[in-house]
């Protein structure tokens, strides 16, 4: 058996070509069955679950997240890990678009690609490319795309790394607290569902800061099941250590101090050599200085940190350069390479081997071994007593399938909670906008820092101080004033529906390992009466379905909620001016047609109503289209409910039919003679054998891996 | 304007606002809102009362948690007093009176001490007790001199200057905490508020902010001699940084929607400043520091990680810590404390003044919503004397 330090790629790749001979094998065997037992077993066939491990198995990528408050440095830790400045860091916090970084050993100058378009390529391009974007965003004050930009470079501590067709990749994720990016927390989130690590970053300047609970609390809600298996998964690497002066805590302070909250706050028992000092802004300065890829501006800050201030103002690159390596020392950065980045290279097959073999594998074996053991006893037993005892089995099993609806009664209580909580939102939304619109029209009570309110205000101050005798031009002001209130309000409720999305998710997990949990026993019962009437023992195969991802709910919300915006829009032709036809004829002469304008009457001569009627109307629109809001999410609630219903009902009556068929292909197959029987039970014995085997080279393979 | 036509005015608004709250009451028409609000101000206008009779000129040193204000007050006194560290360190108000003849620092309340180490010890011991038993015991006063305030003796007859270093703002506004900071905003006469270059644009001080604009908007828009925005920790500014001007640029937006006014005169109040070196560098000018770790930072803020570690002399130190002071940017703040304590009766009224000014504000504001029909043109009428003086008694006609 090798110990850890020794598994290298070689290892891996052998690792990985077990598993890949596992998973074809079990594919084999149930391909084989399949084609034996025919169309009845298509539906329960096992296949559909090997080709997603095998799909897996191909894809291979492994993926670290990095979470942090903003302005704790994480853009500064990911350029000193790629050697070079590709992500900007201002002194501001702003992150328009989500950066995924994968690790390509190949390249010497990284590229980033949006959606397949190469946009930059090079440290100084990709960096001023994303400056842009985030100054856009922010200057135009529109919802940043979800979809995430792909950053292709080299990352220094795995240069080294064989890594063949596997893909390593870091995510670039705003913090938690960082302003104007509620669009991208959704987004983040459903990332963070798939990463295998996660890597803290905490900033030694705010150690024990409301903002730092803020970020221990948005890890405990974020992934339990991560916090199950921190040992492996969770990385603390406390940032900005240079900082630390006489009066700061050192670093061993710092670790015990960080320990101390995690045991606290999150019952997790952390080792202190596990909690990770850094200086990211020493070793990004000291890598460019020693690549000889520093400007001037670079050459100036290292000297500064390196030298100190006097030195600073004359910098040159060869003053600078003897003192690389010891910056880079004393950055501690080798270290925390060494315990994420390298280890998580290191530890890959381990990654591999839980989610192929100890999830996908297993399952797939044992409900294949369930299939070939029910064909084993259907063959063994004498054909009356059979018959008869099919029949009995038939009636239990259907029974057991009607349980389910008694689960859809139970279920009725979550739905009409979930109901009440998305009308709460709702009104709570419904109040607080309506409230905002009203005081936006309301001088001097307008004092909602960044609310809509604030936003809205100024432009109504402009309408009314506005005294035109242009009544076009009034008009179009009017429009205007729409136009910018149904533009925020788009907003707004963009921002809304995300966090009521999210939560709605929550909500749904809670209610779907609820029924798993109802749905298990049943299964149970299953398993036990084939068991009964064939004299086998089954395995117990665990009945689970995937929760929806919030990308479909995501969708389906958006569906039906279009058309709330739409009738939104339409509010502008209110104010604008009538056209009317009017005709002119007389008795000797054709009929002339003219266009004559009416103007609308409310339009200028009293600025007050006008402004009233504006006001009234959003508030009645508002709560117009929370109503609708409402009603829709209702359905979707309600649809998905019966959907989940649905599935497990599916889900077992698959089971229930995939042991009745079973048995009535091999009573078919019994019925066709002594020869063709002895060999189908021949070849039954053999699989059984097969799968048998096949578990415990799987075993064997966890454990070399462990 | 006179201290005793001030002391008028204020009697004027309390009886006032008496009044408004007795008739509020009377009515029981919902007005539940109304003698909240009412009896709210009453509150505020006895603290006016407090401020117009109190002896001192009160600096209050402000910002959100971490911003560095206890390192900058060191740096005035030029020794380190206050406790100071990389976890929040300051739980309580610590108001620092000038004295021109305290050779050290020494602490008065709640118990005497003396000598620098001493008083830090057991400042650091009192907030770190207040900070687990979060419990408020007074406020701790300590006595130490202020190179800038030099000269301004309470012999002179114009207020002592004092400073008062407040615990940092978080998030959760309305804590007790912040609630404190912003009281001490509210009955201040100069305000300094530290801003972390390092940590700029966070909610919480786009919070704190907006609240303080709220409760002194005078800062803002008229006391602009009266309030010192610090840009601290520019020593972080590297190759990334954001500029000077571009903070005073987002200061100002975000001040002037919090109030709806714009406010042109805000860029020239931006002060950055390195507080560390200044600290450092007023220790180094003394040519040699009391303690080895203060000797070692500032030799490393000089020098690098990686530069000369030999000490130097103690005329070099002199001499260095004279530039490191010059280059910190500390000398611009201190002209502006100098100024103020100079004229520290203008600068006590006019803040009195302010903060009638406000109050009458409000009054007004509020009573053209309310249904008291009486007290409108009362306030506006005392509002309008206050700020253009009372009018000229009018001459009766003769017919």
């Amino acid at each position: 058996m090798k110990t850890r330090r020794d598994f290298n790629a070689k290892d891996f790749s052998a690792t990985r070509q077990e598993i890949g001979r596992l998973l074809d094998q079990a594919l084999a065997i149930a391909q084989a069955e399949t084609e034996y037992q025919g169309k009845a077993a298509q539906s329960t066939s096992v296949i559909p679950l090997l080709m997603a491990a095998r799909k897996k198995w191909e894809r291979q990528s492994f993926q670290i997240a990095a979470l942090a408050l903003a302005k704790s440095g994480k853009s500064t830790l990911l350029n000193a890990w790629l050697g070079d400045e590709y992500l900007p860091s201002a002194s501001t916090p702003e992150t328009a678009r989500i950066v995924r970084i994968r690790h390509d050993p190949k390249a010497t100058a990284g590229s980033l690609k949006d959606r397949d378009e190469v946009k930059a390529s090079g440290a100084q391009e990709v960096r001023a490319f994303l400056r842009d974007l985030n100054d856009q965003t922010r200057q135009n004050q529109t919802m940043p795309p979800e979809d995430e930009l792909l950053l292709s470079a080299p990352l220094i501590a795995l240069a080294d790394s064989e890594f063949g067709d596997q893909r390593f990749e870091l995510l670039d994720t705003p913090g938690p607290n960082e302003a104007g990016t509620e669009v991208l927390k959704a987004k983040v989130e459903r990332l963070l569902d798939e990463v295998d690590v996660i890597v803290y970053l905490l900033d030694y300047t705010k150690l024990k800061t409301e903002e730092e609970r803020l970020l221990f609390e948005k890890l405990v809600s974020l992934r339990p099941e991560l916090l199950k298996t921190y040992e492996k998964r969770l990385f603390f690497v406390v940032n900005k250590v240079d900082e630390q002066n006489r009066n700061g805590l050192t670093r061993d302070q710092t670790a015990d101090y960080v320990v101390g909250v995690l045991r606290k706050q999150l019952g997790l028992q952390v080792p202190p050599s596990r909690i990770l000092p850094v200086s990211a802004e020493y070793a990004l300065l000291a890598r460019l200085v020693a690549s000889g890829r520093a400007t001037p501006e670079v050459i100036v800050d290292f000297a500064k940190e390196a030298l100190g201030i006097r030195a600073a103002r004359n910098a040159t690159r060869e003053m600078c350069l003897p003192h690389a390596d010891g910056l880079l020392a004393d950055s501690n950065i080798k270290a925390v390479e060494e315990a994420v980045l390298n280890y998580v290279f290191r530890d890959r097959g381990r990654l591999l081997v839980d989610t192929l073999l100890s999830d996908h594998l297993k399952r797939a074996l044992d409900r294949l071994e369930n299939q070939l053991k029910t064909a084993q006893g259907t063959l063994r037993v004498d054909q009356e007593e059979l018959t008869r005892r099919v029949k009995k089995l038939e009636t239990d099993l259907r029974s057991t399938e009607r349980q389910v609806d008694v689960v859809g009664q139970k279920t009725e209580r979550f739905k009409r909670d979930t109901e009440e909580w998305i009308r709460r939102q709702f009104d709570t939304f419904k109040a607080r906008t309506a409230d905002e619109i009203d005081r936006a029209f309301e001088e001097g009570e307008t004092r909602q820092r960044g609310g809509l309110a604030s936003r809205l205000y100024k432009r109504v101050k402009d309408l009314v101080g506005v005294e035109s005798q242009d009544k076009r031009e009034m008009g179009k002001q009017v429009i205007d004033l729409n136009r910018a209130i149904s533009q925020q309000l788009q907003n707004e409720f963009e921002v809304f529906r995300l966090d009521l999305e999210r939560e709605a998710q929550v909500h749904q997990r809670r209610l779907f390992s609820e029924l798993e949990g109802i749905l298990e026993p049943l299964a149970r019962q299953i398993e036990e009466k084939v068991s009964q009437t064939l004299d086998i023992t089954l395995n117990p195969v665990s009945m689970s379905f995937a929760t929806p991802s919030l990308d479909e709910l995501h969708g389906d919300i958006e569906d039906k909620i279009g058309s709330f915006i739409a009738t939104k829009r339409k509010t502008e032709t209110t104010y604008s001016r009538k056209r009317v036809v009017t005709k002119k004829g007389s008795w000797c002469s054709k009929d002339e047609y003219g266009y004559q304008n009416i103007p609308h009457e409310h339009v200028v001569t009293n600025h007050g109503i006008k402004v009233d009627k504006i006001r009234e109307f959003w508030t009645t629109k508002i709560a117009e289209m929370t109503e609708v809001s409402v009603s829709t999410s209702r359905k979707v609630i309600a649809a998905s409910l019966e959907q989940a219903l649905d599935r497990a009902r599916q889900e077992l009556s698959r089971q229930c039919e995939s042991y009745m068929a079973t048995i009535r292909r091999e009573i078919e197959e019994k019925k066709r003679g002594e020869a063709q029987w002895r060999q189908r039970l021949k070849d039954v014995d053999a699989r059984l054998g097969e799968c048998r085997k096949l578990r415990e080279d799987a075993k064997r393979c966890e454990e070399i891996v462990r | 304007m006179e201290r005793a036509a001030l002391g008028k005015s204020l009697h004027a608004l309390q009886e006032l606002l008496k009044d408004e709250l007795r008739r509020a009451k009377r009515r029981q028409d919902g007005s539940r809102k109304a003698c909240r609000f009412l009896e709210r101000e009453i509150e505020r206008a006895d603290s006016i009362e407090q401020h117009l009779e109190r002896e001192d000129l009160e600096c209050a040193v402000v910002g959100i948690t971490k911003a560095g204000k206890s390192t900058i007050v060191n740096a005035l006194i030029g020794d380190e007093v206050l406790p100071v560290s990389n976890i929040p360190a300051t739980a309580v108000s610590i108001k620092v009176r000038h004295s021109e003849f305290s050779s050290e620092p020494r602490l008065l309340e709640p118990t005497p001490v003396v000598g620098t180490l001493a008083v830090q010890q057991t400042l650091h011991a009192i907030c770190s007790e207040t900070r687990d038993t979060s419990q408020v015991n007074g406020r701790p006063v300590v006595e130490a001199r202020f190179s800038c305030f030099k000269g301004s003796t309470p012999s002179t007859g114009s207020p002592n200057p004092s400073l008062v270093d407040t615990p940092g703002v978080t998030e959760a506004s309305g804590s007790r905490l912040t609630e404190a900071t912003l009281n001490a905003v509210e009955s201040a006469d100069v305000v300094l508020l530290v801003l972390n270059y390092g940590n700029l644009k966070t909610e919480a001080e786009r919070q704190f902010l907006s609240d303080f604009a709220r409760r002194r908007p005078d800062f803002f828009l008229r006391g602009t001699g009266r309030l010192l925005c610090i840009l601290t920790r520019m020593d972080l500014r590297n190759r990334n940084g954001v500029s000077v001007g571009e903070v005073a640029e987002y200061l100002r937006d975000h001040v002037s929607a919090s109030l709806q006014k714009s406010l042109p005169e805000f860029a020239a109040r931006i002060f950055p400043l390195k507080a560390e070196l200044a600290l450092l560098g007023r220790l180094a000018a003394r040519g040699h520091f009391d303690r080895q770790d203060q000797a070692a930072d500032y030799m490393r803020y000089l020098y690098g990680r990686q530069g000369r570690k030999n000490a130097p002399t103690g005329a070099q130190l002199r001499q260095l810590g004279a530039t490191s002071v010059e280059l910190s940017g500390l000398e611009a703040i201190e002209v502006v404390l100098q100024n103020a304590a100079t004229h520290a009766n203008d600068v006590r009224s006019d803040s009195v003044r302010s903060r009638l000014i406000n109050a009458l504000n409000r009054s007004c504001r509020w009573s053209s919503y309310s249904t008291g029909k009486a007290f409108a043109p009362e306030v506006v009428s005392l509002r309008d004397d206050v700020l253009h003086g009372p009018k000229p008694p009018q001459k009766k006609r003769v017919s």
